[in-house]
């Protein structure tokens, strides 16, 4: 029966098809390597860690001190943006906000599974460049998830034997 | 367990089922998990398990094949981030907890300005030591959705039958209540409280309204031991006993590692004189229920409450009389003479009873002897006190392990009576205008204040109730206040005299709430009366910062300039110090005060009235916490229940959870009955705090109210000792009892020696196994290696740690229908097991969490190495990868895992934690994955990466597991066993230590010191001599 062969060969070619699509995607499924939200107020990190040079810890103040970099508090905007350029209309939008005492909502672009704990502290202080992780981001003009931030690509990291680092489960699981 | 024992061994049993083996507990221990999983009515809490995997692979099929992201999530910054805040990291204050009866130090761990954990402040002298469950539950008490949020008033309206409540604005109670107070003056009753400022504060405006007047009172008032002071010595004095001095303790009643509220401080000073290797102590305790004192006792004696006056006059004529020692008058021996004999007419060991008193004459100056509380509330409680003055007086105590100079300080001491001067007060209606502040009056004091109240009313009064609740008594009120939370305001505590600790708030109040304290001077300033202080302050913090200057900087003369002062105050949270050697002279004791004292009268069954370390009073009952917490005795949860002694209760035909009513003198109440072994035969026990009707969602309808039984007449309140009737039902109302379950197996798990034995051979009574090879592999651990040691010696049961772990690592309350079948999720517990003659056994405690085996059981079996062995000696969960199998449970010797069959965090139940209580540092588990204790191993890793960050190693006691910081008596020990010099390493040497069933060479890394008993008993070595 031709018609049934046809079938079950058309049926081969389509999984086999759908096999070479997973194996070559790019991120793979289910990480969001490459997610780029648009944020509220479209901050340019080119500029400022780009072109300005102003240090990245000058406003993720937080990344050698605590497990969370954090996005810095509007006052930290302010301490520039009381004198530069006030004009604009995103600074504008940022000062209403930082005068009414109401948070600005950014998306949230690198997001780690449930269950799993990251430490910047740790790596910061070990001398791990921003960039290994977050991408050449003096050269974003709006930020995006540049590595996959899956276990394995964890784990490929602390493997190397200079880096010393530990591969305990319950370094990141707890 | 039959087959393990031999005649001549002790035997340990754990329930009374167990000891009589019957089917249904021999079934429960087979059993891991008593319910199938797939059990019908499963379904009611949300999706039962199997349909909810259905629904997911289902779902991670369709989620596999659309390449849909995730649900975006946004990143809310501060808009003005406050100068000392890290996100991501604590902030601790120092703080004090004042309105028990007594008050206790704390450091509050805030994230992002949530205080999330109470811990206790080791600055503080009178209790540097871990803090009592109830005081540990207090944090989530500021976050519960039930908390009165708005001012209300009352109002009758003309179309209305009903009053309704409207909510109202404070200026509008105050425009109201200042119109008040321009005509009338005002009657105040409160809770007890130690707060020095508070007390100058109610004075400054009870002064500003003559003929105004204020009253304390609290429900389980001891009024005996004051007045019992001023009829021995002539002069009403609070004293303080001096456990850390005490070489022989004889307490009658009285329960100082349980029920008292100062037992967290008490643990902390006993537990210092229990160490084997220098001279222990000794505790002798006569009681009727087995307390926590009782369990611990190293000799227990039971006596009905009506025969505790016999005890102590038995003992003094022992003493006097018999032995011939102490200086008395004639009239004096006479009365003692009427006590001959005591001990044959208790029917206690005579020689036993002798021994006690020559052991306490012997150890005079040194000895100590206690009554007191809710077990020795009996009708003649003030001659229970005046007896054992006499016997601390002849002993010469007095001034050496009691110390009296330490006297009158702030801390109020209600009397019954100050209950029944506030309704004479009420009822004259002279004053128009009633305050309760914080007090749930008409629960405690039942039908009587209720009338009062009314009557009030009736009469033109305006009741205003402040709490935070709308409670039994706050449903009365015409208005309705909310107070701040303890967390939310300022205050202050006196300890003991001259040892004060500061209140500081550490969130804004989160409801429209506002204290009393804050309220006065609103109305005071108002009305422009009273004095210069009450005027100047704006608000309550300013009047604390003036107290403290004037009353308290000044009186030290410590010459500090007053902001550095209160600069340093706010960062340690104490001031003062306790006077380590007391040495003062014995007073002279007033011998005319024994004339009146003659045996009580005694018929039939006697009521004995008590609180359980969890619920206390009552006022923390809508806390789930709470509810949930086993009662260290008992091991029952959210459920009070009489409970009978087993020959009692055979007579009866009563089994656990069947039916009885009570009768006392009329009052009828119908409860579920507890078969409680080591309890007089002739008692009935029955704890308070329970059957609240308007104590909120979870606090309602648990238990029945005991309050009625409470005989309040002629200023004395009587808890014990009143005469009982019991008749059984037919109805049956099953226990939530955490012990019948969760067995060991009736193998070698608590070991105890003797004294004597200890000091001839330092590892008696653990049995030693010569041939013990493992077929696996030993790990390597380069750095650290974590270990716990658990000293049982020093753990006396009470469950500070069962709680404190629960607060630390978001473990979720299930409720009472799931702990009935065996699904609660405290990852640790304190097992409860009994040994010898079940009329009066021995008790034995042992907290056990995770063990986190070298080789553990439990990892071996998980199909999808979800539970691994770390590089650190800990055994650790991966949430992510557990699929539930439950293998892991099932192979774990010790139980300690725990499965989430239900999802219990989301929030939508009654006993759910409130979102704002979770510990951040901690994952929230749900439905289908296992859990247990992890060693704390956020405190680790937080502990870890400060160290790393001061390039150097974790110090030892740096890292303090929430256990070990909730442990007052010090049992817990936690650190590293890599190195030979940690606390853990040399506990490890001890010849007491033992690892919890090594035959199976898990290899825990939680190990455990031997109890060691004063006691001249012999054999309770049970496992057999020798080795082999």
């Amino acid at each position: 029966m031709p018609n049934k062969n046809l079938k079950v060969l058309v049926g081969v070619v389509a999984l086999v098809l759908i096999a070479g699509l997973a194996v070559f995607m790019k991120p793979p499924i289910g990480y969001n390597q490459g997610y780029q939200p648009t944020q509220p107020i479209p901050y340019d990190h080119s500029l400022h860690a780009g072109k300005l040079e102003i240090p990245c810890q000058y406003c993720h103040s937080n990344a050698s001190y605590a497990r969370h970099s954090s996005v810095p508090a509007l006052n930290i905007c302010m301490n520039c943006h009381n004198q530069v350029k006030t004009q604009s209309e995103h600074i504008k939008k940022l000062a209403d906000h930082y005068n009414e005492g109401k948070s600005i909502q950014w998306q949230k672009v690198h997001l780690l599974p449930d269950f799993v704990h990251f430490n910047h502290q740790r790596h910061v202080r070990r001398g791990v460049a921003c960039q290994t992780c977050h991408g050449p981001i003096e050269t974003m003009k709006e930020v995006f998830q540049y590595s996959d931030l899956s276990m394995g690509w964890c784990v490929n990291c602390h493997r190397k034997p200079e880096n010393n680092a530990p591969v305990s489960c319950s370094t990141c699981h707890y | 367990m039959k087959d393990m024992q031999n005649n001549n061994e002790k035997k340990y049993w754990k329930s009374i089922d167990q000891l009589e083996n019957e089917a249904r507990f021999n079934e429960m221990a087979e059993a891991e998990f008593q319910t199938s999983p797939l059990k019908s009515e499963d379904g009611n809490d949300g999706l039962a398990r199997r349909d909810f995997l259905k629904l997911m692979g289902a779902s991670v099929a369709m989620s596999a094949t659309a390449c849909v992201r995730r649900p975006a999530q946004k990143i809310v910054p501060y808009a003005k981030r406050p100068e000392d805040l890290v996100v991501g990291k604590p902030n601790f204050y120092a703080s004090v907890l004042a309105d028990e009866l007594s008050g206790a130090g704390l450091i509050v761990r805030t994230r992002e300005g949530r205080p999330i954990k109470l811990e206790p402040n080791p600055a503080n002298p009178a209790s540097p030591k871990g803090i009592s469950t109830r005081m540990q539950a207090h944090c989530i008490s500021l976050y519960d959705p039930e908390r009165l949020k708005q001012p209300k008033r009352w109002i009758t309206e003309e179309n209305f039958h009903d009053r309704k409540w409207n909510l109202l604005t404070w200026e509008k109670i105050d425009d109201e209540v200042i119109g008040l107070l321009e005509k009338e003056n005002v009657t105040l009753i409160t809770n007890n409280y130690s707060s020095p400022s508070r007390k100058a504060l109610i004075d400054d405006f009870m002064a500003a309204f003559k003929g105004s007047k204020s009253f304390v009172w609290n429900p389980l008032v001891d009024s005996a031991e004051a007045s019992a002071q001023e009829r021995s010595y002539g002069k009403e004095v609070s004293v303080r006993p001096l456990f850390e001095k005490a070489k022989y303790i004889v307490t009658v009643g009285a329960d100082f590692l349980g029920e008292d509220p100062r037992a967290h401080e008490y643990a902390t000073a006993y537990a210092k004189t229990r160490n084997p290797d220098g001279e222990m102590s000794r505790l002798v305790t006569f009681e009727a229920m087995l307390s926590l004192t009782g369990m611990n006792a190293d000799d227990r004696i039971r006596v009905k409450p009506s025969q505790f006056i016999d005890v102590l006059m038995g003992l003094a004529h022992e003493i006097v009389v018999t032995q011939g020692n102490g200086t008395v008058n004639s009239s004096t021996k006479s009365k003692l003479a009427e006590f001959a004999g005591v001990a044959k007419k208790l029917n206690i060991d005579e020689a036993l009873f002798s021994e006690v008193a020559k052991d306490l004459w012997k150890n005079r100056g040194q000895s100590l002897v206690l009554t007191g509380g809710t077990y020795a509330g009996v009708e003649n409680a003030e001659d229970l006190y005046v007896a054992a003055n006499f016997l601390n007086t002849i002993l010469g105590n007095d001034g050496k392990t009691i110390d009296y100079a330490k006297n009158n300080y702030t801390t109020v001491n209600a009397k019954q009576s100050d209950l029944e001067a506030f309704l004479a007060e009420l009822k004259t209606a002279k004053n128009k205008v009633l305050i309760v502040e914080n007090l749930n009056l008409v629960y405690y004091g039942g039908e009587t204040v209720k009338k009062a109240i009314r009557d009030f009313q009736d009469a033109g009064g305006t009741f205003i109730y402040m709490g935070l609740y709308q409670d039994e008594t706050g449903d009365m009120a015409d208005i309705l206040l909310p107070i701040d939370h303890s967390l939310e305001a300022w205050g202050d505590a006196e300890f003991h005299k001259g040892v004060y600790g500061i209140q500081q708030p550490t969130i804004r109040p989160l409801h429209n709430s506002r204290s009393l304290e804050q309220s006065m001077l609103n109305w005071a300033y108002a009305l422009q009366a009273g004095s210069k202080r009450l005027q100047g302050s704006e608000t309550y913090y300013d009047y604390v910062r003036s107290y403290w200057k004037s009353d308290i900087l000044n009186n030290s003369k410590n010459g500090q300039a007053f902001e550095d002062f209160w600069f340093e105050l706010l960062q340690k949270g104490v001031y003062g110090e306790l006077a380590e050697n007391v040495n003062l002279p014995v007073r002279s004791f007033k011998q005319a005060a024994l004339a009146s004292i003659s045996t009580a009268k005694s018929e039939g069954m006697e009521l004995s009235l008590y609180t359980k370390a969890g619920i206390g009073d009552g006022k923390y009952a809508n806390i789930a916490w709470l509810q949930e917490f086993p009662d260290p005795i008992s091991k029952v949860t959210w459920d009070n229940y009489a409970t009978f002694s087993k020959a009692t209760a055979d007579k009866m035909g009563i089994k656990e959870g069947s039916v009885v009513t009570l009768d006392v003198e009329g009052q009828k109440v119908e409860v579920p009955a507890y078969v409680q072994v080591g309890q007089h035969d002739s008692v009935i026990g029955l704890a308070l705090g329970y059957g609240r009707t308007k104590g909120g969602r979870v606090a309602n309808g648990v238990g029945v109210d005991a309050y009625p039984l409470v005989k309040r007449v002629n200023s004395k309140a009587v808890f014990a000792g009143r005469k009982v009737v019991a008749a059984k039902t037919e109805k049956f109302s099953p226990l939530a009892n955490t012990q019948g379950h969760n067995t060991m197996m009736g193998r070698q798990i608590i070991v105890e020696a003797t004294l004597d034995s200890y000091k001839k051979d330092k590892s008696a009574g653990i049995h030693k196994h010569k041939f013990l090879e493992s077929a696996w592999g030993k790990h390597e651990y380069k750095g650290y290696r974590w270990g716990m040691a658990v000293d049982l010696n020093s753990c006396f049961g009470c469950g500070s740690c069962v709680v404190a772990c629960q607060a630390e690592n978001n473990i979720p309350v299930v409720g009472k229908k799931y702990v009935l079948e065996g699904r609660e999720m405290h990852w640790m517990r304190i097992d409860r097991y009994y040994s010898g003659d079940m009329n009066n056994p021995d008790s034995h405690v042992m907290p056990v969490m995770c063990q986190h085996c070298e080789n553990a059981p439990c990892e071996t079996v998980c199909p999808v190495l979800a539970t691994v062995h770390d590089d650190e000696g800990t055994n650790s969960m991966v949430y992510n990868r557990c699929v539930g199998t439950r293998y892991c449970s099932n192979n774990c010797p010790y139980k300690v895992r725990r499965f989430n069959w239900f999802a219990l965090t989301k929030g939508d139940r009654p006993e759910d934690t409130p979102r704002e209580a979770y510990n951040p540092r901690v994952t929230v588990r749900s439905r289908g994955v296992m859990e247990k204790c992890t060693f704390c191993i956020q405190r680790i890793h937080d502990v870890k990466d400060t160290a790393k960050n001061e390039n150097r190693t974790v110090r030892d006691g740096e890292i303090k597991v929430a256990c070990e910081e909730g442990c007052p008596s010090g049992a817990i020990t936690f650190g590293n066993m890599n190195d030979p010099e940690s606390r853990v390493s040399k506990l490890f040497e001890s010849q007491r230590t033992y690892k919890l069933l090594e035959e199976y060479l898990a290899v825990p890394s939680v190990r455990y010191q031997t109890k060691i008993r004063n006691a001249k008993r012999e054999n309770t070595d049970h496992h057999g001599e020798g080795s082999h």
